[in-house]
């Protein structure tokens, strides 16, 4: 008999010398990875899931619908913020000087300010501007602005839109705006940017948390529903393992299908979030115009790549853990 | 040659192997028996490196197999051609499919697997199902296309744990005249484990009787004689 020694070369190079079937002396011409390359794999791993539709079916379903559910909440979270941000644009102070300086006073006090620590940025507002903006703010009295401008009697003054870098410099700043010369008045909106900063805070780190367990819960979901699928073709894998095949031959049509199953429903989740968030906000913007509404666009990238990642990932370490398990010699 | 020396295997609360030994030369047929439970079955299954052993060695061609790492059990199992009692054939594949899938895992190249697949349908006599699936055969052409599986990489050994278990008397012996002429014009060692005492004893073969996880009677082949009982020369019946 050639039973010598096992050796990986030695078997991949034909191990067996006997006479071939028909009784000739035929050596086998094997060699390594000829006939089990990549395309061999993917088709092997398309076979699987058209055999096995029922279960790659609701794969693809379960992990559908928790990206789904992961994107729908990350839009939530995104527009929440910004709405939220926006309401907390308040880190402003309006600095009104005095109606009779002279342009070039005015000039020196938007200096001083500058000058002022904390203060992040200065915008000079005309008291021509002013009237324009007032204008634009309450179109019905159009007219009279107009009449007023027409008039060259403005009362307004000049002014400066300060924004600060640090809240809690906010009444030093305050105070030394005010001993600024030419300085009138000071109007700040802080225990507002305050409140609305809190709530911001404390709405992302329930935001975060509740992110967190729908992804884990998810992941859950989604390996189970894998490892269901692995474990219905359990007797597959040890026809695999009886006629010598490698544990890399055995998983990697397992891990291919994974990726397929996860990058579908990647691709599925994207276009189902897409269509749900054009027509929540068509409704919403309809009813709640008062919000910012962020255009799909700018989550698009992010939901592609993040659920492709997401759903091959996790179709593949699902695949590769439930298959290792069947694995053992 | 195949050598068990005080091979010892236990389960949780059963001697499976009780230290047996014997030694089963090259290009032999023998017959395993014994009643369920006897232990045979762990035979092939240590032999396979399915299972580890607790306690003595078990040589190929004077290689302690037991001493094996992991990652040589695949290139091990490619040199023992398998066939079992319930065929274990893919469902989804093709009679073909089925016999070059084998091949496939080990590496084998396409026009060896386009040339020798063929070959071993014809010798099992089922090439003319070549195309048909495992559930369109009968369970007499699903054993020889698991033969002709077994053949697929030109093993040394061919271990045929209760290959007609599933299978009618008349094809029983069809099947058994099959393992025959493998092991009379391949040369191969064939080792067949069962419980049929009656048919084994019709085939004056060497047979190896395990009781209790001990070998109780090792009788050699008959000198000569007809080997092949009603089963005629093992085409189909």
């Amino acid at each position: 008999m050639n039973s010598e020694p096992v050796t990986e070369k030695k078997v991949e190079n034909g191990a067996g010398n006997t006479p071939a079937p028909d009784g000739t002396e035929k050596k086998s011409r094997r060699r390594p990875g000829r006939g089990s390359g990549i395309f061999y794999f993917i088709s092997e791993a398309f076979k699987g899931m058209r055999h096995h539709s029922v279960m790659t079916a609701a794969s693809v379903i379960v992990l559908t619908s928790c990206l789904v559910l992961l994107g729908a909440f990350l839009m939530l979270l995104r527009n929440i913020n910004v709405n939220l941000e926006k309401l907390g644009l308040l880190n402003e102070i309006a600095v009104f000087t005095d109606g009779s300086l002279t342009p070039e006073e005015v000039g020196a006090v938007g200096e001083s300010i500058k000058k002022l620590d904390n203060v992040d940025t200065v915008k000079y507002v005309s008291k021509d501007s002013g009237l324009e903006s007032m204008k634009e703010q309450y179109p019905d009295y159009s007219d009279l602005f107009e009449s007023i401008k027409n008039n060259g009697d403005n009362p307004l003054s000049d002014s400066f839109i300060i924004t600060y870098r640090d809240n809690s410099g906010v009444y030093e700043l305050e105070s030394e705006l005010h001993k600024i010369p030419g300085v009138v008045k000071v109007n700040n909106r802080l225990d507002y940017a305050v409140k609305v900063g809190n709530f911001k805070n404390g709405m992302s780190f329930v935001f975060a948390w509740f992110f967190v367990l729908l992804f884990t819960v998810s992941v859950f979901i989604i390996f189970n529903t894998i490892r269901l699928a692995v474990e219905g073709r359990r007797n597959e894998i040890d026809i695999m393992r009886y006629i010598g095949a490698t544990n890399s031959f055995i998983i990697t049509p397992f891990i291919i299908e994974g990726s397929l199953i996860g990058g579908v429903s990647g691709i599925l989740a994207f276009f189902a979030d897409m269509g749900l968030y054009r027509l929540a906000v068509s409704k919403l913007s309809a009813e709640l115009d008062i919000l910012e509404y962020l255009p799909f666009r700018s989550f698009a990238a992010l939901l592609i790549i993040g659920f492709l990642a997401v759903g091959i990932l996790s179709g593949v370490l699902t695949s590769l853990f439930s298959i290792r398990k069947n694995l053992k010699n | 040659m195949i050598e068990f020396q005080n091979v010892r295997k236990e389960y949780s609360d059963t001697v499976a192997l009780n230290e047996i030994s014997f030694t089963i030369a090259d290009g032999e047929f023998v017959f395993i028996v014994g009643k369920s439970g006897a232990g045979k079955t762990t035979v092939t299954k240590v032999l396979l490196l399915e299972e580890k052993i607790d306690s003595g060695k078990i040589l190929i061609g004077g290689d302690d197999i037991s001493a094996y790492p992991d990652r040589l059990i695949p290139y091990h199992r490619r040199r023992i051609g398998m066939v079992f009692q319930n065929f274990r054939l893919f469902p989804d594949k093709t009679v073909y499919e089925n016999v070059a899938f084998a091949m496939r895992a080990v590496g084998a190249a396409s026009a060896d697997i386009k040339t020798r697949v063929p070959m071993l349908l014809r010798m099992m006599s089922v090439e003319d199902r070549a195309t048909h699936y495992p559930i369109e055969l009968s369970g007499g052409e699903q054993q020889r296309v698991a033969l002709a599986r077994a053949l697929a990489n030109n093993p040394d050994i061919i271990v045929a744990d209760e290959p007609t278990g599933n299978i009618d008397p008349q094809m029983s012996y069809t099947i058994m005249n099959l393992l025959l002429r493998i092991n009379r014009l391949l040369g191969k060692t064939v080792i067949v484990v069962t419980h049929e005492k009656a048919m084994v004893d019709s085939f004056g073969q060497r047979v190896i009787t395990i009781d209790g996880g001990s070998i109780v009677s090792d009788t050699p082949a008959a000198a000569a004689g007809d080997t092949t009982p009603e089963g005629g020369d093992g085409s189909e019946q």
